[in-house]
């Protein structure tokens, strides 16, 4: 199954929608992501939003304090696909 | 600035092993399943929309989803879902994720459940009316038929009594 219309967004996981307490970021984010409803033609489309994370992703901080069940019981073929 | 202007990497926030090993499962070729379509009848404005995340928000006052089962068999994952109120702040919810950071909705939920802001575009005529209802369910679903029964039709049926004609979906 697909999904009707994407509104891609570059911000780490578990934030789709932005900063903490940034409720003027939050708002720009919502209000172009709620415009694809309208500019999207036809089913499967995905449109990209033009934000910036402020942050480096190794300082985002938005993995689990603790590995995931899943991570630890793939770890091997992570790093075998890390290896190439 | 505008909707294209720049190219998202979905990738940029994973680690170098997680990167490589994600793109080993997707495929090479375009996607051909079928996609439900529903055009658009009317304007933004006119629209009740309702909020839907994968971030596994509970109301405390509910169970929280199951990160125990999750631990033990680390390719199950919950397959529930908790209604969430409009109105429903940082102060009501409990997060349970085994696959993010939770802290951050804990502070703000309008960072992956954004019903303060959905209420301010209420008011403001941005769109037409939020939803009475919210939904939260437990991402990890692969390819799930059990849970398109349990969890998905429940939900598309509230939806429906609650008149919703468009949903926004943020994933965790």
């Amino acid at each position: 199954m697909g999904i009707p219309r994407s509104a891609a967004i570059e911000y780490p996981y578990g934030r789709p929608v932005g900063q903490v307490g940034d409720r003027e970021g939050q708002r720009k984010v919502l209000l172009m992501a709620l415009s694809v409803l309208e500019k999207a033609k036809k089913p499967g489309e995905t449109w990209h939003l033009p934000f910036s994370w402020p942050e480096d992703p190794k300082k985002a901080d938005w993995q689990p304090p603790e590995m995931s069940p899943l991570i630890k019981y793939y770890l091997e073929d992570i790093k075998k696909a890390r290896r190439g | 600035m505008e909707l294209n202007e720049k190219i998202v990497d979905g990738f940029r926030f994973l680690p170098p092993g997680l990167r490589a090993w994600v793109k080993t499962f997707i495929p090479d070729e375009d996607f051909k399943d079928p996609i439900p379509w529903t055009p658009m009848s009317k304007p933004l404005s006119k629209v009740t929309v309702a909020l839907v995340t994968s971030a596994g928000i509970s109301l405390k006052s509910d169970p929280p989803f199951d990160m125990e089962r999750e631990k033990r068999e680390p390719i199950w994952g919950d397959r529930s879902f908790r209604i969430i109120p409009r109105g429903t702040t940082e102060k009501d919810i409990d997060v349970n994720h085994l696959h993010i950071n939770t802290t951050y909705i804990k502070q703000d939920i309008n960072v992956i459940l954004p019903l303060a802001r959905m209420a301010e575009f209420e008011r403001e005529g941005i769109i037409g009316r939020l939803a009475p209802s919210a939904y939260s369910f437990y991402g990890f679903q692969w390819q799930n038929n059990d849970f398109l029964k349990e969890a998905i039709e429940p939900i598309s049926k509230k939806m429906k009594l609650e008149g919703v004609e468009a949903v926004l979906l943020t994933p965790a």
